[in-house]
């Protein structure tokens, strides 16, 4: 707890610098860069034989520059009555990044929480990907139709802020994950497919845990978008399996 | 009118221009280099949110100037915003 606790101070310390040029970003998560780039999404679900439910896929951003980097608050929900509470995301993150050729550097502080907030954990993480290699088309697609992707590499230590008798062994307090996350995207005729790819070797019972999640998303003006979006297998805090398809509305913004 | 970038070299908002093209061209494999104005986006060209950090380096070699990174990414969306973010941060001959 302390770690952490110490570490987001040192962070917010940074925060003053907010107040000069702030840029906003409202996507579906702050997970990849492609999830923020993808529309926050509203989305009708049928799923079995129960009625219509819903999914919310949101996050905000607001990011400023700070040295060769630059200093992100966010906060992200994965909600909507199509999940069941232990299976909900809240979360929220100050991050440091910096360029350090031919990387790119981040240092975050995120808050996670399921929907009943019985399990909230907070975690420090170190995260690096290359800035770019076209030939591997990390980060580049020649004239921005076809494929490309982004890897990232990260360490994280946290604490178990509370948790309840279920969730007690998922992760010890003071634990450790290594996690390798793919973001990958598919251009054409302005529509998008992203798909997000995260695996976890962690503490406890979590132990080795994968979460896929993915989206195309078709603009229809206006910021708005017609998505579809699905998701599959276990993510922190609590690793509940889940596997989800649907179809909704979408919007995102990036302010200038 | 002329500019110092920060080694004292002297450029015309035009070299500017071409040199900053020069960059992004360098950095853009693949794609028509005649294609590239200062019009064209970033997005256009397929670069992603990181891979515009790539252009830190270069424009420091050769312009003299550093750019502020995450106003890079976040602001600068087309060649010729980065030609005018570039410009500004040279001083009066």
């Amino acid at each position: 707890m302390r770690a952490v606790s110490l570490a987001l101070l040192a962070i917010a310390g940074a925060a003053p610098a907010l107040a000069q040029a702030p840029s906003v970003r409202i996507g579906h998560s702050y997970t990849s860069e492609r999830a923020l780039g993808q529309p926050a999404a509203f989305v009708l679900v049928a799923e079995d034989d129960r009625a219509l439910l819903t999914t919310l896929d949101a996050a905000v951003v607001v990011s400023a520059p700070v040295g060769n980097g630059g200093l992100t608050l966010g906060a992200r929900a994965a909600a909507g009555s199509a999940r069941a509470r232990e299976k909900r995301v809240l979360g929220a993150l100050v991050r440091y990044w910096r360029a350090a050729a031919p990387v790119v550097v981040s240092i975050d502080v995120d808050y996670e929480a399921d929907g009943g907030l019985d399990v909230q954990k907070g975690v420090l993480g170190l995260q690096v990907t290359p800035m770019g290699v076209p030939s591997l088309r990390i980060g580049y697609t020649p004239g921005g139709v076809g494929f490309s992707w982004r890897p990232w590499l990260g360490l994280g230590y946290g604490n178990v802020l509370s948790a309840d008798a279920s969730a007690a062994g998922i992760e010890p307090d003071g634990f450790v994950r290594v996690f390798g996350r793919a973001e990958l995207s598919y251009r054409r005729s302005g529509a998008e497919a992203t798909l997000e790819a995260t695996g976890w070797l962690a503490q406890g019972d979590a132990q080795r845990a994968g979460y896929l999640k993915g989206a195309l998303s078709v603009p229809i003006g206006s910021g708005f978008s017609i998505v579809a979006s699905g998701e599959a297998g276990r993510q922190p805090p609590r690793f509940a399996r889940g596997r989800r398809l649907g179809v909704g509305l979408g919007y995102s913004l990036r302010s200038e | 009118m002329r500019r110092k970038d920060d080694e004292g070299k002297e450029w015309t908002e035009d070299e500017v221009t071409a040199e900053v093209i020069a960059i992004v061209r360098e950095l853009s494999p693949g794609v028509d280099r005649a294609s590239i104005t200062a019009k064209t986006t970033f997005a256009k060209l397929g670069w992603d949110y990181w891979y515009r950090l790539r252009l830190l380096k270069p424009v420091r070699k050769r312009l003299h100037e550093r750019l502020p990174a995450q106003v890079l990414m976040d602001k600068v969306k087309n060649v010729g915003k980065l030609r005018d973010m570039v410009w500004a941060l040279m001083e009066d001959a």
